[in-house]
Protein backbone atom coordinates (compact mmCIF):
# COMPACT_ATOMS: atom_id res chain seq x y z
CA UNK A 1 0.00 0.00 0.00
CA UNK A 2 2.81 2.15 1.06
CA UNK A 3 4.60 1.85 -2.90
CA UNK A 4 1.14 2.30 -4.39
CA UNK A 5 0.68 5.76 -2.31
CA UNK A 6 4.63 6.26 -3.11
CA UNK A 7 4.19 6.04 -6.97
CA UNK A 8 0.60 7.68 -7.20
CA UNK A 9 2.79 11.08 -4.77
CA UNK A 10 5.32 10.98 -7.96
CA UNK A 11 2.89 10.50 -10.51
CA UNK A 12 0.56 13.25 -9.54
CA UNK A 13 3.63 15.82 -8.57
CA UNK A 14 4.93 15.31 -12.08
CA UNK A 15 1.61 16.05 -13.69
CA UNK A 16 1.56 19.01 -11.31
CA UNK A 17 5.21 20.07 -12.35
CA UNK A 18 4.50 19.80 -15.94
CA UNK A 19 1.39 21.87 -15.82
CA UNK A 20 2.99 24.56 -13.57
CA UNK A 21 5.79 24.76 -15.98
CA UNK A 22 3.32 25.61 -19.21
CA UNK A 23 1.53 27.20 -17.58
CA UNK A 24 4.84 29.43 -16.57
CA UNK A 25 5.77 29.17 -20.30
CA UNK A 26 2.62 30.80 -21.04
CA UNK A 27 2.72 33.64 -18.55
CA UNK A 28 6.23 34.77 -19.84
CA UNK A 29 5.17 34.38 -23.70
CA UNK A 30 1.89 36.44 -22.79
CA UNK A 31 4.51 39.06 -21.46
CA UNK A 32 6.46 38.77 -24.76
CA UNK A 33 3.85 39.17 -27.01
CA UNK A 34 2.50 42.25 -24.89
CA UNK A 35 5.81 43.73 -24.82
CA UNK A 36 6.55 43.64 -28.57
CA UNK A 37 2.59 45.39 -29.45
CA UNK A 38 3.10 47.87 -26.86
CA UNK A 39 6.98 48.87 -27.90
CA UNK A 40 6.42 48.23 -31.39
CA UNK A 41 3.90 46.89 -33.03
CA UNK A 42 1.06 49.42 -31.52
CA UNK A 43 3.41 52.40 -30.50
CA UNK A 44 2.32 55.29 -31.75
CA UNK A 45 4.81 56.94 -34.59
CA UNK A 46 4.31 60.88 -34.62
CA UNK A 47 5.21 62.97 -37.65
CA UNK A 48 8.58 63.33 -37.83
CA UNK A 49 9.06 59.47 -37.68
CA UNK A 50 10.00 58.96 -34.00
CA UNK A 51 7.87 55.97 -32.26
CA UNK A 52 6.99 56.42 -28.78
CA UNK A 53 7.35 52.73 -26.98
CA UNK A 54 4.39 52.46 -24.41
CA UNK A 55 1.94 54.64 -26.25
CA UNK A 56 -0.35 52.92 -28.09
CA UNK A 57 -1.65 54.24 -31.44
CA UNK A 58 -5.86 53.78 -31.43
CA UNK A 59 -5.97 53.81 -35.07
CA UNK A 60 -2.77 51.57 -35.33
CA UNK A 61 -5.38 49.56 -32.83
CA UNK A 62 -8.29 49.17 -34.95
CA UNK A 63 -6.55 48.23 -37.99
CA UNK A 64 -4.77 45.54 -36.31
CA UNK A 65 -4.55 42.31 -37.89
CA UNK A 66 -1.74 39.80 -37.21
CA UNK A 67 -3.19 38.01 -34.14
CA UNK A 68 0.01 35.37 -34.07
CA UNK A 69 3.00 34.76 -32.79
CA UNK A 70 5.78 32.58 -32.34
CA UNK A 71 7.73 32.05 -29.48
CA UNK A 72 10.17 29.49 -28.88
CA UNK A 73 8.95 27.33 -31.74
CA UNK A 74 5.87 27.34 -29.77
CA UNK A 75 2.78 29.00 -31.59
CA UNK A 76 0.30 31.00 -29.78
CA UNK A 77 -2.50 33.02 -30.56
CA UNK A 78 -4.10 36.25 -28.71
CA UNK A 79 -6.64 39.06 -28.62
CA UNK A 80 -5.83 42.91 -27.29
CA UNK A 81 -8.31 45.58 -25.81
CA UNK A 82 -7.08 48.83 -24.29
CA UNK A 83 -9.04 50.04 -21.45
CA UNK A 84 -9.08 53.95 -20.56
CA UNK A 85 -10.57 54.77 -17.48
CA UNK A 86 -13.45 58.28 -18.97
CA UNK A 87 -14.94 59.51 -15.49
CA UNK A 88 -14.81 56.61 -13.23
CA UNK A 89 -16.39 54.38 -16.50
CA UNK A 90 -14.50 51.95 -18.28
CA UNK A 91 -14.52 52.65 -22.11
CA UNK A 92 -12.83 49.63 -23.84
CA UNK A 93 -11.11 50.33 -27.67
CA UNK A 94 -10.54 46.68 -29.78
CA UNK A 95 -9.10 45.78 -32.72
CA UNK A 96 -12.06 45.28 -35.54
CA UNK A 97 -10.70 41.72 -36.27
CA UNK A 98 -10.03 40.48 -32.42
CA UNK A 99 -10.35 36.98 -32.31
CA UNK A 100 -12.76 34.64 -30.07
CA UNK A 101 -11.47 33.49 -26.73
CA UNK A 102 -11.22 29.27 -27.23
CA UNK A 103 -13.66 27.41 -24.40
CA UNK A 104 -11.77 24.59 -23.99
CA UNK A 105 -7.94 25.66 -24.11
CA UNK A 106 -5.76 27.05 -20.95
CA UNK A 107 -4.91 30.76 -21.50
CA UNK A 108 -3.32 33.42 -19.65
CA UNK A 109 -4.62 37.65 -19.05
CA UNK A 110 -1.84 40.23 -18.88
CA UNK A 111 -2.64 43.29 -17.77
CA UNK A 112 -0.31 46.48 -18.22
CA UNK A 113 -0.60 49.84 -17.55
CA UNK A 114 0.35 51.83 -20.65
CA UNK A 115 -0.41 55.40 -22.28
CA UNK A 116 -2.86 55.53 -25.02
CA UNK A 117 -2.04 57.91 -27.80
CA UNK A 118 -6.07 59.45 -28.54
CA UNK A 119 -6.83 62.76 -30.34
CA UNK A 120 -3.72 64.61 -29.99
CA UNK A 121 -3.28 63.59 -25.98
CA UNK A 122 -1.36 60.99 -23.76
CA UNK A 123 -3.58 59.71 -21.66
CA UNK A 124 -3.32 56.63 -18.97
CA UNK A 125 -4.92 53.50 -20.00
CA UNK A 126 -4.19 49.59 -19.59
CA UNK A 127 -3.17 46.95 -22.46
CA UNK A 128 -5.00 43.82 -21.73
CA UNK A 129 -3.93 40.68 -23.80
CA UNK A 130 -4.91 36.98 -23.49
CA UNK A 131 -2.72 34.75 -25.20
CA UNK A 132 -3.41 30.68 -25.80
CA UNK A 133 -1.18 27.99 -27.63
CA UNK A 134 -2.77 26.95 -31.05
CA UNK B 1 4.25 -21.38 31.97
CA UNK B 2 6.66 -18.56 32.62
CA UNK B 3 8.22 -19.70 29.03
CA UNK B 4 4.54 -18.99 27.27
CA UNK B 5 4.37 -15.81 29.01
CA UNK B 6 7.72 -14.23 27.69
CA UNK B 7 6.88 -15.50 24.16
CA UNK B 8 3.87 -13.89 23.93
CA UNK B 9 5.26 -10.40 25.42
CA UNK B 10 8.25 -10.77 22.70
CA UNK B 11 5.45 -11.19 19.73
CA UNK B 12 3.38 -8.20 21.21
CA UNK B 13 6.29 -6.10 21.66
CA UNK B 14 7.60 -7.06 17.74
CA UNK B 15 3.84 -5.96 16.49
CA UNK B 16 4.11 -2.73 18.31
CA UNK B 17 7.28 -1.98 16.69
CA UNK B 18 6.23 -3.01 13.00
CA UNK B 19 3.20 -0.69 13.44
CA UNK B 20 5.27 2.10 14.11
CA UNK B 21 7.78 1.40 11.78
CA UNK B 22 4.97 1.40 8.88
CA UNK B 23 3.18 4.84 10.45
CA UNK B 24 6.70 6.63 10.39
CA UNK B 25 7.63 5.38 6.77
CA UNK B 26 3.64 6.61 5.95
CA UNK B 27 4.70 10.29 6.85
CA UNK B 28 7.71 10.11 5.47
CA UNK B 29 5.70 9.80 2.30
CA UNK B 30 3.30 11.78 3.12
CA UNK B 31 6.14 14.62 3.87
CA UNK B 32 7.55 13.92 1.32
CA UNK B 33 4.58 14.45 -1.33
CA UNK B 34 4.16 17.97 0.49
CA UNK B 35 7.38 18.87 -0.22
CA UNK B 36 7.21 18.04 -4.20
CA UNK B 37 4.36 19.77 -4.30
CA UNK B 38 5.29 22.73 -2.98
CA UNK B 39 8.44 23.24 -4.69
CA UNK B 40 6.87 21.89 -7.67
CA UNK B 41 4.81 25.47 -7.57
CA UNK B 42 8.29 27.34 -7.97
CA UNK B 43 8.28 27.74 -11.52
CA UNK B 44 4.88 29.47 -11.40
CA UNK B 45 5.79 31.53 -8.72
CA UNK B 46 8.74 32.97 -10.66
CA UNK B 47 6.48 33.41 -13.48
CA UNK B 48 4.32 35.84 -11.19
CA UNK B 49 7.50 37.51 -9.89
CA UNK B 50 8.45 37.84 -13.64
CA UNK B 51 4.90 39.59 -14.44
CA UNK B 52 5.07 42.07 -11.30
CA UNK B 53 8.20 43.44 -12.54
CA UNK B 54 7.16 43.86 -16.15
CA UNK B 55 3.99 45.66 -14.15
CA UNK B 56 6.04 47.96 -12.45
CA UNK B 57 8.52 48.74 -15.63
CA UNK B 58 4.99 49.82 -17.27
CA UNK B 59 3.68 51.78 -14.19
CA UNK B 60 6.79 53.70 -14.64
CA UNK B 61 6.14 54.47 -18.67
CA UNK B 62 2.70 55.24 -17.90
CA UNK B 63 3.71 58.05 -15.20
CA UNK B 64 6.44 59.19 -17.86
CA UNK B 65 4.47 59.75 -20.45
CA UNK B 66 0.76 60.18 -19.64
CA UNK B 67 -0.10 63.59 -19.24
CA UNK B 68 -1.66 64.95 -16.39
CA UNK B 69 -5.47 65.83 -17.26
CA UNK B 70 -5.99 69.17 -18.46
CA UNK B 71 -2.50 70.16 -19.00
CA UNK B 72 0.58 68.48 -21.45
CA UNK B 73 3.04 67.37 -19.23
CA UNK B 74 3.55 64.09 -17.81
CA UNK B 75 3.64 63.18 -14.36
CA UNK B 76 6.53 62.63 -13.99
CA UNK B 77 8.14 65.61 -15.62
CA UNK B 78 5.89 67.91 -13.53
CA UNK B 79 6.86 66.26 -10.01
CA UNK B 80 10.77 66.81 -11.47
CA UNK B 81 9.44 70.58 -12.52
CA UNK B 82 8.97 71.11 -8.43
CA UNK B 83 12.16 69.93 -7.39
CA UNK B 84 14.66 71.62 -10.36
CA UNK B 85 12.37 74.61 -11.12
CA UNK B 86 10.12 74.84 -7.43
CA UNK B 87 7.38 75.81 -9.65
CA UNK B 88 5.17 74.27 -12.39
CA UNK B 89 2.41 75.40 -14.27
CA UNK B 90 -0.04 72.28 -12.59
CA UNK B 91 -0.47 72.69 -9.06
CA UNK B 92 1.31 70.09 -6.67
CA UNK B 93 -2.07 69.38 -5.06
CA UNK B 94 -3.55 68.62 -8.41
CA UNK B 95 -0.67 66.46 -9.68
CA UNK B 96 -1.26 64.56 -6.29
CA UNK B 97 -4.75 63.38 -6.35
CA UNK B 98 -4.46 63.06 -10.35
CA UNK B 99 -1.65 60.99 -9.82
CA UNK B 100 -3.01 58.92 -7.14
CA UNK B 101 -6.43 58.62 -9.66
CA UNK B 102 -4.09 56.98 -12.26
CA UNK B 103 -2.78 54.63 -9.72
CA UNK B 104 -5.90 53.63 -8.38
CA UNK B 105 -6.47 52.56 -12.24
CA UNK B 106 -3.78 50.87 -13.27
CA UNK B 107 -2.63 49.36 -9.75
CA UNK B 108 -2.81 45.44 -9.29
CA UNK B 109 -5.80 44.44 -6.84
CA UNK B 110 -3.35 44.33 -3.55
CA UNK B 111 -0.79 46.02 -4.18
CA UNK B 112 0.72 49.53 -3.58
CA UNK B 113 3.30 52.12 -5.22
CA UNK B 114 5.85 54.86 -3.83
CA UNK B 115 7.15 56.82 -6.33
CA UNK B 116 10.25 58.73 -5.45
CA UNK B 117 11.90 61.62 -7.20
CA UNK B 118 15.39 62.86 -6.11
CA UNK B 119 17.71 65.74 -7.10
CA UNK B 120 20.97 65.92 -5.70
CA UNK B 121 21.85 69.62 -5.70
CA UNK B 122 25.37 70.71 -4.36
CA UNK B 123 25.32 69.54 -0.86
CA UNK B 124 21.35 69.06 -1.04
CA UNK B 125 19.53 65.79 -1.45
CA UNK B 126 16.03 67.67 -2.49
CA UNK B 127 12.96 64.84 -2.50
CA UNK B 128 9.54 64.66 -3.77
CA UNK B 129 7.34 61.19 -2.78
CA UNK B 130 3.65 59.97 -3.13
CA UNK B 131 2.60 56.53 -1.88
CA UNK B 132 -0.32 55.30 -3.35
CA UNK B 133 -2.53 54.19 -1.05
CA UNK B 134 -1.62 55.53 1.88
CA UNK B 135 0.46 52.65 3.73
CA UNK B 136 3.32 51.86 5.54
CA UNK B 137 6.20 50.99 3.41
CA UNK B 138 7.50 47.50 3.16
CA UNK B 139 10.61 45.93 4.95
CA UNK B 140 13.77 45.20 2.82
CA UNK B 141 13.26 41.73 3.50
CA UNK B 142 9.51 41.75 1.81
CA UNK B 143 9.04 41.79 -2.12
CA UNK B 144 9.34 44.80 -3.84
CA UNK B 145 9.81 45.22 -7.37
CA UNK B 146 11.39 48.41 -8.44
CA UNK B 147 12.04 50.47 -11.70
CA UNK B 148 14.14 53.23 -12.12
CA UNK B 149 15.06 55.69 -14.82
CA UNK B 150 15.50 59.60 -15.02
CA UNK B 151 13.79 62.62 -16.44
CA UNK B 152 15.39 65.80 -18.08
CA UNK B 153 14.67 68.96 -16.78
CA UNK B 154 15.45 71.77 -18.48
CA UNK B 155 16.71 75.37 -16.49
CA UNK B 156 16.74 77.97 -18.99
CA UNK B 157 18.64 80.38 -16.30
CA UNK B 158 21.28 78.53 -15.64
CA UNK B 159 24.55 78.83 -17.74
CA UNK B 160 24.54 76.75 -20.83
CA UNK B 161 26.43 73.30 -19.90
CA UNK B 162 24.24 72.82 -16.87
CA UNK B 163 20.80 73.38 -18.44
CA UNK B 164 19.71 70.19 -18.63
CA UNK B 165 19.50 68.58 -15.48
CA UNK B 166 18.62 65.07 -14.67
CA UNK B 167 16.47 63.45 -11.73
CA UNK B 168 16.59 59.92 -10.18
CA UNK B 169 12.64 58.64 -10.41
CA UNK B 170 11.93 55.40 -8.60
CA UNK B 171 8.84 53.45 -8.78
CA UNK B 172 8.57 50.59 -6.13
CA UNK B 173 5.34 48.14 -6.31
CA UNK B 174 4.91 46.24 -3.26
CA UNK B 175 2.29 43.89 -1.68
CA UNK B 176 -0.33 45.22 1.11
CA UNK B 177 -2.84 42.63 0.60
Amino acid sequence: MLVITFVMLIVSAYQQYRSSSEMALLSDSTSSIATHLALDELAYVDATGTSHPYVVDTTKLSSFENFTSTIGGENFEFRISVLENVHGDEHVHEPQHNPALPEEKMNCTLILAATLYENGRYLPAKIKVIAWRT
Amino acid sequence: MTCYKYNKFVRERRGVADVLAVAIMFLLVVLIGVLLHTFMLTPLRSATDRQLQLKSEYIYETLATAWVENYNKSYLKTAADYLVLENSTVPENYLCSSMESTLDYVLPDGYAAEVKLVYKVENENRQWELIYPNVRLPTPTDKQFIYSGSISVIKAKAPENERTILVKATLMLFWVG
